[in-house]
């Protein structure tokens, strides 16, 4: 089924429900971009989750336009700060919705910060 | 099951005595962040857990989820050994971007940084980098508590509510005919609160930006900047302060964001426009240890 299945580059609004800390309370649902499927993991998947509002483009964070067509109202930033898993069981769920696939030099510049990680 | 991956209850006092017996960090005292060794994670007071760091960049890093307690050595995890002898299991697949403010104590190091490169881009290839898999199968619901709570660490940024909104930038706000004078008449402030908010030392609300900006008739855009404090705060992220900002929560009773937010403020009223980065530390250090006393 389309968007259960991530593939690179698929984009996602995932839900935050663990928001114990008052210091770590920020928007509740954050667009996200596959940037790992993860064969070797059966139970989560590598997000990049994109800021409208602390992005640092000098710091190497990919400048990302509105798009709305996808979720993205507002201008953003991709950043390798917001690495982290989403799991694969609540994909394509309320929780976690596909919303489209970057594309484009955008596609080819998040996909590059991600596996340039480590140059 | 899950006690240390959920870490509740555990505070860095009880975990510090965990740290890094490497001779040359005894000596130096280094706090130097290098992919493959092992870190602990505090956040107020409270020991988080373990990382392998996979990449440090300047403000964050990336790391792998590690724990020492064997009941936790599941699948996908893989088994290593540290430098001092002792097993861990990590999970490179779940890499997660953490702020450096959460990083407290350097344990002891468990890989090189080629042989984080080489399981990071098999893994990114879909090829088995051939390391120690753990055979045992997560227990249920373990992988949903392990990414929920990373999850959320990875979104801690360490700042403090009241330190949203936001700051005059003096230069634009003088340039537009602005003054402390002026903030204290609009605002009803004293003189040391009206020199404060002009120096962006506290934020204003978007509306009172609004305010200012029929004031003095032009758009509160032009008068506005960053948080000039943000340097600071930036500065104090480095893990060779997290010693003295956990000695400061202890001390003052403040939440661990509340003291970062003061000993950044602080540092910033007395910097001077010329300071370097040791004079910038030293203010930090100075700040901190004012905090409580």
């Amino acid at each position: 089924m389309p968007g259960s299945q991530p593939e690179n580059s698929d984009v996602y609004s995932v839900y935050r429900n663990v928001t114990t800390n008052p210091t770590t309370v920020g928007n509740r649902v954050r667009p996200m971009a596959c940037v790992a499927s993860r064969k070797f993991d059966p139970a989560v998947w590598t997000a990049i989750a994109r800021s409208s509002t602390d992005g640092r483009p000098k710091e190497g964070d990919v400048h990302s336009p509105a798009q709305a067509a996808i979720g993205l109202d507002k201008e953003g930033y991709w950043s390798l700060r917001w690495l982290h898993s989403v799991l694969k069981e609540k994909t394509g769920t309320g929780a976690c919705a596909f919303r489209g696939r970057l594309t484009g030099t955008e596609r080819d510049e998040v996909l590059g910060l991600y596996r340039g990680r480590q140059t | 099951m899950l006690s240390l991956l959920l870490h509740e209850g555990a505070t860095v006092a009880e975990r510090s005595e965990r740290r890094s017996t490497d001779p040359a960090d005894a000596a130096t005292g280094s706090r130097s962040v290098v992919s493959g060794d092992i870190w602990s994670l505090a956040w107020d007071r409270e020991h988080l857990g373990y990382v392998i760091i996979s990449r440090a960049f300047e403000d964050f890093v990336l790391v792998w989820p590690a724990s020492y307690v064997v009941d936790e050595f599941v699948r996908p995890s893989f088994i290593v050994e540290d430098s001092d002898g002792q097993k861990l299991a990590t999970w490179p697949t779940r890499e997660t971007g953490l702020g450096k403010h959460l990083l407290f104590e350097r344990r002891a190091s468990a890989l090189s940084d080629g042989e984080v490169r080489r399981i990071s881009a098999s893994l990114d290839a879909d090829i088995d980098p051939e390391v120690g898999w753990a055979t045992t199968p997560a227990p249920a619901g373990f992988d949903d508590l392990l990414v929920n709570r990373w999850h959320e660490w990875c979104f801690n940024d360490g700042h403090t509510d009241d330190m949203e909104g936001v700051y005059i930038d003096e230069r634009r706000l003088s340039a537009c005919g602005g003054s402390a004078r002026i903030l204290a008449e609009v605002f009803s402030l004293g003189p040391a609160d009206a020199r404060a908010l002009f120096r962006g030392e506290q934020p204003i609300t978007l509306e009172q930006a609004q305010v200012l900006g029929g004031r003095l008739k032009r758009d509160p855009q032009e008068m506005l900047g960053g948080d000039p404090t943000e340097r600071f705060w930036s500065m104090l992220a480095d893990p060779e302060f997290k010693a003295e900002v956990v000695s400061a929560v202890e001390r003052a009773g403040l939440t661990e964001g509340e003291v970062r937010r003061d000993a950044a403020r602080d540092s910033y009223a007395l910097a001077a426009r010329d300071d370097g980065h040791d004079r910038a530390r030293q203010k930090l250090l100075d700040a901190l240890r004012r905090i409580g006393t």
